[in-house]
């Protein structure tokens, strides 16, 4: 019984973390790739899918290892995994933290993108230096 | 009487309340731009915000459990009811939910940002056509080319 809800749980942790990390680098890639410089806050949505793959692979790492390996009952190295735990913990607020700031960086563009709003916009060569047209707080 | 136990209870508090922090200021800002109808800069941040609401209960769900957990092994008597643990259905779906939405939103920003309305790609700029077919020693692949360049030369930024 404790081995079948074990690895439901261990399956649905690798499949969020399959899914969840995939969109979030395709995302992230994606929008890398669409501007020279990068899409405003792609940068970011970048490091937010990484540090997701990061803590998601390293729960389950962890999980497995302690399936498999140590079994059920407290472990001699409890301070280890705990500590291994709260890591990943931070690990994962911190890729929350990321996203956000992916979109903050993406408002910001919006809004100048909106407010320079040209009706017809023409190509220029010179205009992919990297000093024009990025955008304040590109990640 | 576990001090690890409780230090660690404790950390999770930490973590899920600043998660849950972190949304909270993010979903009002997103319902601020949500109201600002007249731009079309407000698009997505309804979408932001359903997933702040998420990560917000999310974040709660795991702050609390924390703080319960860490009553539990410092020696209090923490006895909930056991409907009480449906809230933690709040944190597999805020798992998915919370960065699912906020993607969304995100990437519905990056089109306004890049005038791409339909996802299919950005406006892009194309060069004059030139007068002669010899022109076409600079190839543009259109990924690169620089789209919507602002109309003056201030670079766009706010």
């Amino acid at each position: 019984m404790m081995m079948w809800s074990g690895l439901i749980i261990l399956v649905l942790v690798v499949l969020w973390v399959a899914n969840l990390s995939a969109v979030a680098m395709l995302t992230g890639a994606l929008g890398l790739r669409r501007r020279r410089w990068g899409t405003p806050g792609g940068g970011w949505a970048m490091v937010s899918a990484g540090l997701l793959t990061v803590a998601g692979l390293g729960v389950v790492a962890l999980y497995l290892g302690l399936w498999l390996l140590a079994g059920p009952g407290p472990g001699a190295t409890e301070i280890v995994v705990i500590g291994s735990f709260v890591t990943l913990g931070t690990l994962w607020a911190g890729s929350h933290l990321a996203l956000a700031q992916a979109i903050w960086t993406a408002w910001k563009a919006a809004d100048a993108a909106v407010a320079t709003a040209a009706p017809s916009p023409r190509f220029e060569p010179n205009a992919a230096s990297p000093g024009a047209g990025s955008i304040e707080g590109d990640a | 009487m576990e001090p690890l136990y409780v230090t660690a209870s404790l950390a999770f508090v930490a973590i899920g309340f600043a998660v849950a922090g972190l949304w909270t200021v993010l979903g009002f800002q997103a319902l601020q731009r949500r109201m600002e109808w007249r731009t079309e800069a407000r698009r997505g941040a309804g979408r932001v915000a359903l997933g702040a609401a998420s990560g917000i209960a999310m974040g709660l769900v795991i702050g609390c459990s924390g703080l319960l957990v860490a009553a539990d092994e410092a020696g209090s008597r923490v006895n909930p009811p056991e409907e009480s643990l449906l809230f933690l259905l709040a944190i597999p779906v805020g798992l998915i939910v919370c960065p699912g939405l906020g993607l969304w939103g995100l990437v519905e920003s990056w089109r306004i940002a890049e005038r791409d309305p339909d996802g299919l790609g950005p406006a892009f700029a194309r060069p004059d056509p030139k007068p002669d077919d010899a022109a076409t020693d600079e190839e543009i692949d259109p990924l690169d080319a620089p789209f919507d360049p602002p109309a003056s030369e201030a670079g766009g930024t706010p």
